[in-house]
């Protein structure tokens, strides 16, 4: 069986060209694993609206005050040294939904607003799963490698699991079209982050089966003389199942194996759903931390993708994560009900930010506040985390809130709240040490509630330009340290920091 | 016109041999196509619950409470949960836990059906549980192949299955138990019974 390394040799040997030094080169690519940087792919599902965040327009601002989505001055703050704005805001129901809720996103843009940058985006697509792809590969603009890949590629060649997606059935979760993209780097899908730890280890935490060891001598058996003596093995030696199938049994397992997963990714505690120590289990020394941080892990999915993309990173399982709410209606069921649904019972609104076309308001308020939270967890728990050089985990992360389109920017005169369509002019956020915090890249203009581009180079605002997803492809990439040379992608110096 | 019966004994002739040598003929050794589909968590636990003389509901449940293939390892063996975790096309390539949990699947049914055929009446063990010799590893071995793979075993394959032995009996307190165990897991879990 090849190594990794010497599949990227051979790969070299076969691409011989286009692409960057440092992704064909093994030695190079070892050394990056040794100094890596980490991305977390946060899916905004469903277009979630910039001028609905830290783009938001005071009603002051505009010409068109009532015409367009804008917010009643009192209830934006916005801080002397910030570009960004934040709406604190509160209804008695979601649209059709009899369910109050109350945001306040100031607290944490007061807190997270000197990391965070932001970049405005011009689309290419409404199409939910089109864009959705397309947020991911900057429209194709490197071969069809997504984000995550790339990371994979170059920091990952040492993680058992380098690309690990916690989301699953949309367009940010598609492999890239290229196929010399090494398959280690390509995605992998976790479906439940609360039970898939037991599925990392072979032995342990069965009631019966087999130890270790035996079952060891019972791998070998099975790979190294029943199959190759195996007719159907023979036949069908030539499959691209069979052979990824033996590929996943190999070193990839015993590294899992090895690594003790199977307790270190347990998020779930000690209890009658999981009565762990019967079993011979312990659970994660993290998980208390992680827990603290998304104490919503056991009934909302996006709580517990959270949780274990931490995990991941931290015990160096992967270098990018993908996580994000998924169209799901999300429910706590555990508050008291007054005059319909209790008040912030809610969690995810049908078809998460799409929820906007019954009720935009609520529905970009709910959902943006949902996902400054696990932002707001994840930095915490990463900045915490010593990365063993005296740096934190959190000073080579980067965040990319991903989204597929911004969201129609006009409203019935005076709404407080109705329904928006898909609109391709929008913006995402990005929160890293690795890009400029606290800086807009960009403008919107507070007349028609649209963004307009910047200079590349620069930074400088420049209205009447658009961003394009390749730009903003290739400014994530050089933000992270990806060797793009080659590559023909645009220079985005003013997304990298210094 | 009738042909003649020297002519008919010839035609009869070629076709006896035409057929002698395709019952006698090896398959081609490797298809050139290949193509080959993963059996559904499913369908392949049907099969080996099936193969094993137990209840689809019996072959494993992870922490004494999630059914392997019906929950714990769902997705990871191909199937769907569209209600909450969205997921409503099987995945389309397998999972890096998917070995690992088909592993687990096994070890656990066919400890299982161990301790069934030790209670008695036995359906697959019962010669080894009467007496641990090479003979009745051998029978055991190919009572493996017959109910799991729906076919009669090789020589190959039943000294494979059988030279397990050698291997287990050094870290085994129970080499008995485990070679029965173990070689079971290598036939329920050989590519033969995951693909087709």
């Amino acid at each position: 069986m090849l190594t990794r390394r010497q599949l990227v040799q051979r790969l070299a040997a076969a691409a011989g060209m286009g692409a960057g030094a440092t992704l064909f080169n093994s030695r190079a690519l070892a050394q990056q694993g040794d100094d890596p940087r980490f991305l977390i792919v946060l899916c905004a599902s469903g277009g979630g609206s910039i001028i609905d965040g830290p783009l938001a327009i005071r009603a002051s601002e505009s010409m068109n005050p009532d015409g367009i989505n804008t917010f009643p001055d009192e209830l934006v703050t916005t801080w002397s040294d910030s570009p960004f704005r934040a709406v604190d805001q509160s209804a008695g129901s979601m649209g059709p939904i009899p369910a109050g809720f109350s945001v306040r996103p100031s607290e944490f843009f007061g807190r997270r607003r000197n990391e965070l940058m932001v970049t405005t985006l011009t689309g290419t697509s409404v199409n939910h799963n089109i864009a959705q792809r397309r947020s991911i590969t900057g429209n194709e603009a490197w071969l069809g490698r997504t984000l995550q890949e790339m990371v994979a590629w170059q920091y990952g060649m040492s993680a058992p699991v380098p690309n690990v997606h916690l989301v699953a059935g949309m367009g940010y979760n598609e492999s890239g079209s290229d196929a010399s993209v090494p398959t280690y780097a390509r995605r992998q899908i976790v479906a439940d982050p609360l039970l898939w730890p037991l599925s990392l280890d072979g032995s342990k935490g069965l009631a019966k089966g087999l130890d270790p060891a035996v079952l060891a001598a019972v791998r070998s058996a099975r790979n190294d003389a029943f199959e190759p003596a195996n007719r159907f093995d023979q036949i069908f030696a030539q499959s691209a199942r069979l052979k990824e199938w033996k590929e996943l049994r190999g070193g990839a397992q015993a590294d899992i194996e090895a690594l003790e997963l199977i307790n270190r990714l347990m998020i779930a505690p000690e209890s009658t759903s999981f009565p762990l120590s019967e079993y011979g289990l312990s659970g994660s020394p993290s998980a208390d931390a992680v827990r603290a941080a998304f104490p919503d892990y056991a009934i909302d999915p996006l709580h517990a993708q959270a949780a274990m993309a931490f995990l991941l990173l931290k015990y160096r399982v992967s270098v990018t994560v993908t996580l994000g709410p998924s169209f799901s209606f999300v429910y706590d069921s555990t508050g008291a009900a007054t005059n319909g649904l209790p008040d912030d019972s809610v969690l995810n609104p049908p078809l998460a930010f799409d929820f906007s076309h019954q009720a935009h308001r609520a529905g970009q308020a709910v959902v943006w506040s949902r996902l400054y939270a696990v932002v707001d967890g994840l930095i915490s728990l990463l900045q915490a985390e010593d990365f063993g050089d005296g740096t934190s985990m959190w000073d080579r992360t980067m965040i990319y809130i991903a989204t597929e389109f911004g969201r129609q920017k006009t409203r019935p005169s005076g709404a407080s709240d109705w329904g928006t369509a898909h609109d391709l002019n929008n913006g995402v956020m990005v929160f890293s040490p690795l890009v400029p915090g606290n800086t807009l890249l960009g403008g919107v203009d507070p007349d028609t509630g649209l963004t307009y581009g910047f200079d590349p180079l620069t930074g400088d605002p420049e209205p009447g330009r658009t961003t394009a997803e390749a730009e903003v492809y290739s400014g994530l990439l050089g933000a992270l340290g990806i060797d793009t040379s080659g590559s023909g992608l645009p220079d985005v110096p003013a997304m990298r920091k210094g | 016109m009738r042909p003649d019966p020297r002519f008919r004994v010839a035609i009869g002739g070629v076709l006896v041999a035409l057929l002698a040598i395709g019952c006698n003929r090896e398959p081609e050794s490797v298809s050139s196509k290949a193509r080959v589909v993963a059996k559904s968590g499913a369908v392949w636990g049907r099969d080996l619950a099936n193969g094993l003389g137990l209840q689809e509901w019996e072959l494993c449940a992870e922490l004494g409470g999630y059914d392997c293939i019906g929950e714990a390892h769902l997705v990871a063996l191909g199937g769907v949960e569209p209600a909450v975790l969205g997921i409503d096309e099987p995945l389309p390539n397998a999972t890096v836990s998917a070995p690992i949990a088909v592993d687990r699947v096994a070890s656990s049914a066919c400890a299982e059906r161990w301790d069934r055929d030790q209670a008695g009446p036995a359906v697959i063990f019962g010669a080894v549980l009467e007496k641990d010799s090479a003979a009745n590893r051998e029978a055991v071995a190919s009572r493996l192949v017959e109910r799991l793979l729906a076919r009669t075993a090789t020589r190959d394959e039943l000294r494979a299955l059988t030279d397990l032995h050698d291997a287990v009996a050094p870290v085994s307190s129970s080499p008995a138990r485990d070679w029965g165990v173990g070689a079971c897991v290598v036939v329920a879990t050989s590519t033969e019974a995951l693909f087709y």
